[in-house]
């Protein structure tokens, strides 16, 4: 979507115009949805907690204080959505805080290396993709999928931009090695 | 990370992938071939991952989403005003007063309104003074005096029929495409 297009619906969204919120969902929920991914192993809680992101935008609309940064806004509340809902549920596969994401050794049938991908064989990328930890997943979703830039990569997941930077790096070579 | 030949690292390439080739890239054919490397690979997962995303049907989660969402109602402020035909006392919303003033704002083919926002401004009841608040981008023929009279104009115009006023402050920002705040100005109108 067109940044002139977006501030126009965010503008319309924040003066309480529900069909103006509607093609706000319409086009960024695919991004999201896959962001949210990032956090869980399954599709069904990317899309639970996709749509909790959704309806608290919603009611939060009034604390959006630059619309240009509305994209960034949702993304860090979808953030913050999964990870108390990861929190919630200490039995998760996935771990939870961010530092701890970061150290989190990936399960031996996950680790990218130990995917077996020749090229044309792949039936499903995001096993790689899974295969990251969580930090470098999100790192990877919102720079090299979702087109962010590390700016607001690094404000979506609250580290620095040198940060994301790193971690994408890293998903990269993970990526790399999976592939050759 | 292997080290190349030339003694930079995978990680040194990758940790620039984004950005063009430094002058040490441009001569090196080693960095040269990783970089095209990592491209080539990481270009076809992510080609990839663009294309199959499972279990997802785009527009039967969305309307799912909507279908939530309309459960919730926005926050609407409610005005007691005088209605401008009738003189009886009436209760409007601020979407209505804003609709208006859209609708007036959507002839212009100098401007367009990215946000705005009403407020009463006194305490009486009926309310008769009005702050508006106009966030707007110009059309790049244009200027802001030709627009700060239209602005004006179209809140006026849009507001004069649905109620009775007194005062009406309008707080115009011109905002440029990325809705970064320009320039901004207060106009006023009486009736």
């Amino acid at each position: 979507m067109e940044p002139t297009r977006l501030t126009v619906l965010v503008g319309r969204s924040m003066e309480g115009d529900p069909e103006a919120f509607g093609e706000l969902v319409t086009a960024l929920t695919p991004g999201l949805r896959q962001y949210c991914k990032t956090f869980f192993s399954s599709w069904h809680d990317a899309e639970d907690a996709t749509q909790d992101a959704w309806i608290r935008a919603w009611q939060s609309l009034g604390s959006l204080r630059e619309r240009a940064a509305f994209k960034t806004w949702l993304y860090r509340m979808a953030r913050n959505i999964c990870l108390d809902r990861i929190r919630q549920r200490a039995n998760d596969q996935q771990t939870v805080d961010d530092e701890v994401l970061e150290q989190t050794p990936v399960p031996d049938r996950e680790l990218p290396e130990n995917v077996a991908v020749q090229r044309g064989e792949i039936a499903d990328a995001w096993q790689i993709i899974n295969g990251l930890p969580s930090a470098l997943r999100q790192a990877f979703v919102l720079v090299a999928l979702q087109g962010m830039s590390y700016k607001e990569a690094a404000l979506v997941t609250n580290v620095s931009e040198s940060t994301v930077r790193g971690r994408l790096a890293r998903a990269r070579n993970a990526i790399s090695e999976a592939v050759s | 990370m292997k080290t190349l030949p030339c003694g930079r690292t995978t990680e040194d390439v990758l940790l620039n992938l984004d950005e063009p080739a430094d002058l040490h890239e441009l001569q090196c054919r080693w960095c040269h071939a990783e970089r095209q490397r990592l491209k080539d690979q990481n270009g076809f997962i992510t080609q990839l991952l663009h294309s199959s995303t499972p279990e997802h049907q785009p527009e039967a989660f969305s309307q799912r989403i909507l279908g939530k969402i309309a459960e919730y109602s926005p926050f609407q402020r409610m005005w007691d005003v005088q209605d401008a035909g009738t003189g009886l006392a009436i209760r409007v919303s601020s979407l209505e007063l804003i609709k208006a003033i859209r609708a007036a704002f959507s002839e212009s083919p100098t401007s367009q309104l990215n946000y705005t926002e009403i407020k009463a401004t006194d305490t009486q009841i009926p309310h008769l003074n009005w702050r508006v608040q106009c966030h707007v981008s110009m059309a790049g023929d244009s200027s802001v005096q030709v627009i700060e009279q239209q602005v004006l104009d179209y809140v006026r115009c849009a507001i004069s029929p649905l109620i009775s006023w007194r005062e009406l402050v309008v707080n115009l920002v011109i905002e440029d495409l990325h809705g970064e705040a320009i320039e901004s100005i207060t106009l006023r109108g009486e009736n």
